[in-house]
């Protein structure tokens, strides 16, 4: 029987639009919505898109795949489909056509006139020279290959579970009338969405899209997409950086926005350990994003100085690409950047895992009508597993050549992180036990996901350790083992929150029987794309092959799969379009739903149905756990977690619809809103220069010779004096207006700013001073010619033993075609008058001002500085605000604007700390 | 500053101070001794470079003395003194991870198999 009407049961009739969010106009109600639940369904739509998109373009690579130098277009269709291979291998025999594979020369497409019109709409859409003739080009392959990664996981999946879910279903547990930071949700959300249209437009770039995998890997990331008569920061690589930008900042502010709504917004009486499993786990996600991806933007915030400024973190010295060596400073080391980018992809993983869990646990308790076995299990092993994977993310790098203390130590993690995830697994399998299974379609998601997650999971065993791994790595085994746990796992768990919420969400029911026929095909389908991909992997076929594996020998008796996996992948594309005439069509005609359709117990089902602006026609009470299905001596089987038991006409109205404590403290936290959020963004700041210093140890540990004594230490003293003292007057702004003397907070906090800025004015004339200073580095052979006047004068000389080079700095007289004049600099404690020296440049293996890119110690002072201004900068401007039109604020509510006060405040003394490590670990050591 | 200090909006005129005069006199006096002791520590760093007492003992004693004056910084400038668990858990854990992400990847760039390093 249809579950849209054996589950429906008392129906409290509403008109939401009575609730509805009040004198608003369509564009602010809809598209700059601030209200959670529109964000929410922003996200959903939009991450669906994605979702798409990213599944086409890997339909485009299983097609080159499966069928290797073929052309995609129509008349293919309309003919057999041959395979071509691209070298002698020995043949291979198609499983759908019997057809034996000849060897033939590659690529096999027609011959290709560039001068005709192109044939294809892929051709015509991403440009002849990524499907010339509609052959895939190897370049628009690996862009593809890159792309799929990318969207899928950042502009998909993440989205989908947090940005989704995240928004619409959190808070509606814990009982908020919305996020804690509702402008900043929405700018979450644009934030997120400009980013997204940043990465697709990378296509359109000449050159195309990033080529490096998503993992963006270093030399390659740095060198590839660098085109002659185009800057390199509109290059394809170059906004994948600036799109990842975009993304993380999005994450990170809706990281702090979930954090803080449930910290600070949960219902009177729903305790920590009431939670639903749902809100714990986007608790624990919330952090894993907020702490992991802060290194990853200072990775690609180098890595896009590498591309525009030329600088070497990533890039080592002698680098050689297609026979040339590369020009650059050098010294840096592409381990770093993997050590960064790993530091967030591996959590990443749990990003991906931990909110499909959530949902899978409502649906499984709600679907089996018993309380979730091992509840607080379940909580702690989530606490755990997101700490401990900060601990385990080299583990994807044993193939680096890392040692054996590191590589036991990352092992010892791994395995010991799988304990926590097993955990999990297991109570949500035990809580099938005994229960009265209703296959309802989000239940038929959430059962197949526990298979498929744990297949994912397990396969994931061999991969800790690093002597099966040495073997693995880089092969089709690992694709199938990641895409086991996102793939069937996760995206089921996504279709079983879709399936399980849009009742709530809409209004309608969904169609069982379309879900149903989504449901199956979908599950068979997955296990067929997925499953032949171990056998690949173990026969050792490589994950970016672009023909396939067929010019391969060792790949010559498993190479058929592609053809397999190709057909399996379309048949999947088409097994959604039930999902799509479902989700939109039961907008229309889909049954009416109940305000709690499946008989469910927690608050989001206390609500009206669809949920209006505030969410609760009265204020929710919590007095029991959230799962509390099937208790001896009730009349019914299920008790709701609100005291009103779901009537959501029933109890007193909320005192307003305004979010709490955005002026005063909650008793439990002793916080109030801003200033939990603001803590939590220092936190993420933390991280994010973490990552430069860590850079900074690389760099400098990396370096032959570490550069002392180019900054002008009284100019950094004279600075930090500086922005100590503004500390001071920051603080006294806030005390002032604590004791409501306005006019002497402002003269502070005027105080502060000119400070501020005076920081700046010398920062800016410590980097004047810099591009005027040169230097150049001399070959040891000619060095003799300049050793005598060099010494006699007292110049500073540094030998450079892993290039054999000496380098002379100095200010820069003349330069000519042939020579420059330097005036050196002297070593320190030399008395004399520095004179002239002409360097004739046959002597010179390179030289220039002091920019980014002429050494790593400038790369990582500029970069550090860089940062730091730009902090200060935004600070000055928040506080320039407060001072031109704090005072509106002041007179509504004094101790508000000390609250704002008090925040920017942690923000600027923030900015000092950061400066104390500065100064010393630049100027000093 | 404390938490414990803001009035309750039911029961105070929000224009009446949020802070007593003696409390306000303590923060300014607490205020101008962390000046004093950042300045002189800032100076005591530059004391280690301008001396030149080597450039091992100048790292280890300038990260202290920085460590401290962040401290300091942390405790009273941004007001953790007194501030409830929530903002401490928060932060150790911050500094745990930072520390995590710098340290084991140090130890990574020196254990190292032979060879496969430059």
């Amino acid at each position: 029987m249809d579950a849209s009407t054996t589950l429906a049961h008392d129906s409290h009739s509403h008109n939401p639009g009575t609730h509805a969010h009040p004198h608003q106009s369509w564009l602010r109600q809809y598209v700059f919505s601030i209200d959670h639940k529109v964000v929410g369904m922003q996200y959903l739509v939009t991450a669906l898109v994605f979702l798409l998109i990213g599944f086409s373009f890997m339909l485009l690579m299983r097609w080159q795949l499966a069928y290797p130098g073929q052309s995609l277009n129509w008349e293919r269709f309309k003919g057999n489909i041959s395979i071509s291979v691209s070298n002698g291998v020995g043949s291979v025999t198609s499983v759908f056509t019997g057809r034996e594979f000849k060897p033939q020369p590659f690529p096999a497409a027609a011959p290709y006139d560039p001068a005709k019109p192109e044939p294809t709409l892929l051709g015509k859409l991403f440009g002849k020279a990524s499907m010339p003739g509609g052959v895939m080009a190897p370049d628009f392959y690996n862009s593809l290959g890159a792309m799929h990664g990318t969207i899928m996981v950042f502009l998909a999946i993440v989205p989908l579970l947090t940005g989704a879910f995240g928004n619409y279903v959190m808070p509606l547990q814990v009982g908020a009338p919305d996020m804690c930071f509702p402008k900043l949700n929405m700018m979450s959300y644009w934030t997120y969405f400009v980013g997204g249209v940043v990465m697709l437009s990378s296509f359109f770039v000449p050159g195309g899209a990033a080529k490096s995998g998503w993992t963006s890997y270093p030399p390659l990331s740095v060198v590839s997409d660098q085109l002659p008569n185009w800057p390199s920061i509109l290059s394809g690589q170059s906004v994948w950086i600036l799109g990842m930008v975009f993304l993380i900042t999005s994450s990170l502010l809706g990281s702090v926005n979930i954090i803080c709504t449930i910290t600070q917004l949960r219902a009177r009486g729903l305790k920590w350990m009431r939670l639903p499993f749902f809100v714990w786990s986007q608790f624990v996600t919330a952090f894993l994003l907020l702490l992991a991806f802060p290194p990853l933007e200072s990775a690609a915030i180098m890595q896009l100085m590498d591309r525009v400024a030329g600088t070497s973190f990533f890039m080592p010295s002698g680098l050689v690409v297609g026979g040339n060596i590369v020009h650059v400073s050098g010294g840096g080391t592409p381990l770093l950047w993997q050590h960064l980018f790993w530091f967030l992809a591996h959590p990443e993983v749990y990003v991906l895992i931990l909110p499909g869990l959530g949902i899978v646990c409502e649906v499984i308790a709600n679907n089996t009508r018993k309380p979730i076995w091992g509840y607080k299990s379940l909580v702690f092993a989530t606490f755990f597993l997101g700490f401990v994977s900060f601990l385990v993310w080299a583990h994807h790098m044993y193939l680096t050549g890392m040692g054996t203390v590191v590589s036991s130590f990352f092992q010892a993690t791994t395995i010991i992180i799988s304990v926590p995830s097993v955990i999990i697994l297991t109570a949500l399998v035990i809580s099938l036990w005994g229960g009265s299974i209703r296959f309802t379609v989000p239940m038929l998601f959430a059962t197949a996901f526990l298979p498929m997650f744990g297949i994912g999971g397990l396969t994931g065993i061999p991969l800790a350790f690093s002597a099966t791994d040495l073997y693995l790595h880089d092969t089709y085994y690992v694709i199938g083992h990641f895409h086991y746990v996102v793939a069937p796992g996760t995206i089921f768990a996504i279709f079983a929150g879709i399936y399980f919420w849009y009742p709530k969400a809409t209004g309608r029911m969904m169609s069982p029987f379309l879900g149903k026929l989504h449901f199956w095909p979908t599950f068979i389908l997955m296990n067929c794309i997925f499953m032949p991909m171990f056998l690949q992997g173990m026969g050792g076929m490589h994950r970016r092959w672009y023909d396939g594996g067929q010019s391969w020998e060792l790949a010559k008796n498993i190479v058929h799969w592609n053809e397999f996996i190709g057909v399996a992948a379309f048949l999947l594309f088409l097994a959604q379009i039930p999902f799509i005439i479902n989700f939109f069509g039961s907008l229309k005609w889909g049954a009416k739903a109940t305000d709690n359709p499946w008989e469910s117990t927690t608050l989001e089902w206390s609500t009206p149905t669809p949920p209006g602006h505030g969410n609760f026609l009265h204020e929710p009470i919590v007095d029991k756990g959230p799962y509390e299905y099937s208790v001896p001596g009730m009349t019914r089987d299920y008790a709701m977690q609100d005291i009103n038991d779901g009537k959501t006409d029933a109890g007193p109205p909320p005192h307003d619809m305004e979010i709490p404590y955005t002026v005063h403290a909650r008793p439990d936290t002793g916080l109030y809103n801003a200033k939990l959020g603001i803590w939590l963004f220092l936190a993420s700041e933390v991280m994010l220069f973490a990552g430069v210093f860590s850079a900074y140890v690389f760099l400098r540990l990396g370096a032959d010779v570490w550069p002392r004594g180019y900054l002008n230490t009284w100019m950094g003293l004279f600075n930090t004096t500086v922005l100590i003292s503004s500390s001071i007057t920051m603080l006294m702004s806030w005390a002032s207006l604590k004791m409501r003397n306005f006019q002497s907070s402002q003269r502070w906090l005027l105080a502060t700013i000119l400070l501020g800025v005076l920081f700046l004015g010398v920062k800016a004339k410590e980097y004047s001073d810099k591009f005027h200073h040169y230097g150049a580095f001399i070959k040891q052979e000619s060095y003799s010619k300049y050793k005598n006047v060099l010494e006699a004068e007292g110049a500073r000389v540094t030998y450079h033993p892993e290039t054999k080079l000496y380098e002379v700095t100095g200010h820069l007289e003349k330069s000519t075609a042939e020579e420059i004049v330097l005036l050196p600099d002297l070593k320190r404690g030399v008395p004399t008058e520095a004179k002239e020296v002409d360097i004739a440049l046959a002597d010179v293996e390179r030289w220039g001002a002091f920019y980014p890119k002429y050494s790593s110690f400038f790369a990582i002072y500029f970069t550090l500085t860089g940062l730091h201004v730009l902090h200060l900068i935004g600070g000055i401007v928040v506080l320039a605000y407060f001072y031109f039109f704090g005072s509106r604020i002041y007179r509504q509510n004094p101790e508000h604007q000390a609250n704002r006060l008090e925040v920017c405040g942690l923000f600027w003394h923030f900015v000092d700390l950061v400066w104390i490590f500065l100064f010393p670990v630049l100027y000093l050591l | 500053m404390s938490d414990h200090s803001t009035p309750n909006p039911e029961s105070v005129d929000r224009h009446a101070p949020s802070l007593t005069q003696q409390e306000f006199n303590d923060h300014v006096r607490n205020y101008l001794a962390i000046f004093g002791s950042l300045l002189v520590l800032s100076l005591v760093s530059f004391a280690f470079w301008y001396f030149q007492i080597g450039l091992g003992w100048q790292i280890v004693l300038t990260l202290l003395v920085a460590s401290a004056q962040a401290f300091l910084n942390l405790r009273y400038l941004m007001h953790l003194k007194g501030q409830g668990g929530t903002i401490k858990y928060f932060l150790i854990m911050t500094a745990v991870f930072s520390a995590v992400l710098m340290l084991v990847s140090l130890l990574a760039f020196f254990n190292t198999i032979p060879g496969t390093h430059h």
